[in-house]
């Protein structure tokens, strides 16, 4: 079989790992033509290969990496690509994209895609060097850090610039949030995908490419990036957001009440300055970094140089970290902060919910929950960086009482514990939610509910109504929507910029780039220019009405996915504090998320039943996906969707209003 | 006499080579009136910041009180103690 595009390598990896044996094929055309690439092909795999008997741990399972048409391009921020799989962490759907430099080489050395199945007997990696593809063993590697596996792997092949994909001891010891960390120190850390390769004990991947790829129109490619990177570093967001990074948004969240502080307790942190990036930069930047082809960089490097915890360096010291092991567990101390995040990168942990585990063990100490017994002799007073830092460590090894029930997360150590402790996990379908807070902007709140991988702020990312930018707005939408479109706390419209914005950013992990870059905040790589952008690359015939089909495919399909989990409307919730507790913070004092207006709207915008949340007949048809409706009807006819949902394992979200201590 | 302390952030701090200042007026001010004050004393850099073809810039976030003010609010006269944040063009999460 052969494929018939530029812009792809053209081929895929089938690697089983239980027999050690390596196929490769043809990318199949039909994968590219309905799924695009990386996210879209990877939920077309999950749904063709992994049933929804599968446990996530377990050899059924299978774990995809996979690259887009634009990755590796010249198209400004072409690193991005994503790893896919059933994640052990909330049970169904999971992916987890990261940058860096792996995704490009790995296109440069042939393949797009890679697909992980079974399990080995012992730690392995996967060794490509062009042609040359082999599993070699890992035994020498287990154990290690992702730093120093790294490195390792660089000097045995006698090749600084081998890029890889590792996991850290997280990963090997099945932690459920653990991340997968690529070249250079990027993390795809979210959905515990890290655990899956723990699982297969796959260490990682080792690849080294020269063949480079042919686009269909070069030329024309090469002056359409060209004037990418120009308008992009025209645009008005570019000094800002390059200068800082997201880390430069912890202040700006402040007055807009979307900080979440002392596990969601609050939306602001009285203390930010302390660990705002502009604090950040002028205490402790090195450099600034950037990813494959990205003319922002908003990647930085950084060091510690004095003090407990001189000696650190450390990057993509992200906003979600500086809130998640910062305010959320009401540590001001710095230093500790990027120990914290450089301990997370190497142990191989996604940082928002190793942060979210903390602040909820930290909770339900000043509840008075725990048990002496089952501290350890930890003190779990808030802001303790001490103890923050000791269980990241505790919960990687699986070490402990403490570290074995937080290595599950949140939502699974409060099924496990109870005691009422459900209260105050923070969580959706079993995902830690993100350093978001749904009161001060309403279509946060919408995005976290139907967000296919759970709590998830990167799936529909509404950003124009983050504090409002109205020319924005009208040029997406035009006028008629304003001003509601752009309030952060009005509900109008907001379904329908959730909706576009999923069916968008489907496409920009499928496409490889990159949601911080020109696409989402600074939308001048949008529906039109990836259009043009993925037609000069691959000769396809697509137009940006036809992307959005594709986006909408991507989207409701990995609904159907988790709807073979069982998953319907009645776990399209938010926990209580969202819901029930007006916002004591900034902009957002006094306001709670209205999902009740919201969620009808969207189901109706999206074509699913108002009634269970799941796509209707009609919709699936219009998508190409009827095969795909039938097999979903008769999974739920027949009682195969509720078997599968008793293994979710975590508890539902607490939804009735609590008393706040005050 | 009117004070109000402003706080600037991201680039502005840095164009404004502070990251707070205090102002303090005799008479009657407005938020758009105290900018263009500020404009005229902080480096050009900051005023290429605040303003787009000499109208207040669609970027600028100016939270009074903690409250994010809007482009028909910008005519709000100043009070004895508040406080106003100012922010160049950032977003995302
Ligand atoms: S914007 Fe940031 S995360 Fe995105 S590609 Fe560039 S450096 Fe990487």
């Amino acid at each position: 079989m052969t494929f018939d595009y530029d812009g792809y390598a053209g081929a895929y990896l089938r690697v089983d790992l239980s027999t050690g044996q390596i196929q490769k094929h043809s990318l199949p055309s039909e994968w590219v033509e309905n799924y695009l690439g990386g996210n879209g092909i990877g939920i077309k795999i999950l749904w063709d290969e992994v049933p929804e008997t599968a446990n996530p741990l377990g050899p059924d399972n299978k774990l995809i990496v996979a690259t887009g048409p634009l990755c590796g391009s010249p198209m400004p921020n072409s690193g991005r690509m994503e790893f896919i799989g059933k994640s052990p962490l909330t049970g169904i759907y999971g992916d987890a994209n990261a940058g860096g430099q792996f995704g490009p080489e790995l296109k440069f050395s042939g393949y797009d895609v890679i697909i992980f199945e079974g399990q080995a007997s012992e730690p392995v990696y996967l060794y490509i060097n062009n042609d040359q593809v082999e599993l070699r063993s890992a035994r020498d590697i287990w154990g290690l850090g992702t730093y120093a596996a790294e490195t390792r792997l660089q000097t045995i092949h006698c090749d600084p610039a081998l890029k890889t994909a590792l996991i850290g001891p997280a990963g090997e010891n099945l932690v459920r949030f653990a991340g997968i960390q690529v070249t250079y120190r990027r993390s795809a850390a979210r959905c515990g995908l890290g655990a899956v390769m723990g699982s297969k004990k796959l260490k990682g991947v080792a690849v080294r490419g020269t063949k480079g790829i042919h686009f269909k129109k070069p030329k024309v490619l090469e002056s359409f990036s060209l004037q990418m990177h120009k308008n992009i570093r025209r645009n008005e967001f570019f000094p800002g957001i390059q200068k800082y990074g997201t880390s430069g948004l912890v202040a700006l969240m402040q007055p807009i009440g979307r900080f979440p502080t002392q596990n969601f307790r609050q939306g602001h942190f009285e203390e930010y300055e302390a660990i705002s990036g502009e604090t950040l930069r002028e205490a402790h930047l090195v450099r600034d970094i950037a990813c494959f082809n990205c003319p922002l960089g908003c990647d930085k490097m950084y060091s510690v140089e004095e003090g407990e915890f001189a000696g650190c360096q450390t990057s993509s010291v992200e906003y979600e970290t500086l809130n998640s092991l910062g305010a959320r567990i009401c540590n001001r101390n710095l230093e500790a902060l990027l120990k914290a995040n450089e301990m997370c990168d190497d142990l191989g942990l996604d940082s928002i919910s190793a942060g979210n585990a903390i602040s909820f063990a930290m909770e339900l100490a000043e509840l008075g929950i725990w048990k002496e017994s089952e501290l350890n002799g930890l003190d779990l007073s808030w802001g303790n960086y001490h103890t923050a830092i000791q269980l990241l460590h505790d919960m990687s090894y699986r070490q402990g009482f403490l570290g074995d029930l937080l290595a599950d997360g949140a939502a699974r150590a409060a099924r496990w514990l109870g005691r009422n402790s459900e209260r105050y996990a923070m969580h959706v379908k079993g995902q830690d939610i993100p350093a978001q807070d749904g009161r001060a902007q309403q279509s946060m709140g919408l995005a976290h509910v139907t967000s296919s991988r759970g709590a998830d702020h990167l799936k529909a990312f509404p950003t124009i109504d983050e504090t409002g930018y109205p020319s924005e707005a009208v040029r997406r939408y035009g006028e008629q929507y304003l001003p509601d479109l752009v309030n952060p706390l009005a509900t109008r419209y907001k379904a329908m910029l959730v909706k576009d914005g999923e069916d968008f950013g489907a496409i920009v992990d499928s496409s490889g780039n990159c949601k911080s870059g020109g696409t989402f905040v600074m939308a001048e790589i949008y529906w039109q220019e990836q259009a043009d952008a993925i037609a000069a690359a691959t000769s396809m015939d697509i137009d940006a009405q036809k992307l959005r089909q594709i986006g909408e495919r991507i989207y409701n399909l990995q609904r159907c996915y988790n709807a073979l989990h069982g998953i319907t409307s009645s776990d399209d919730v938010l926990p209580w504090r969202f819901t029930k507790v007006p916002s004591p913070s900034g902009n957002a004092r006094g306001s709670v998320c209205h999902l009740e207006i919201m969620l009808p709207e969207y189901y109706a915008i999206r074509g699913w039943n108002p009634d269970d949340g799941l796509p209707t007949l009609k919709t699936m048809q219009r998508l190409g996906l009827e095969a795909e409706y039938q097999r979903m009807e008769h999974a739920i006819a027949c009682g195969a969707t509720k078997a599968a949902r008793m293994f979710l394992g975590w508890a539902a979200p607490y939804t009735e209003k609590v008393e706040e201590i005050t | 006499m009117t004070t109000v302390k402003v706080r600037f952030f991201n680039l502005l701090a840095v164009h404004a080579g502070n990251k707070s200042r205090i102002f303090e007026f005799t008479e009657e001010t407005t938020v758009a009136q105290m900018l263009a004050q500020m404009a005229n004393e902080f480096p050009p850099a900051f005023r290429d910041m605040v303003y787009q073809q000499d109208k207040i810039s669609p970027h600028l976030r100016i939270f009074l009180n903690e409250r994010l003010l809007y482009e028909k609010e910008f005519d709000t006269v100043l009070e004895d103690g508040d406080s106003l944040m100012l922010f160049p063009a950032i977003a995302g999460g």
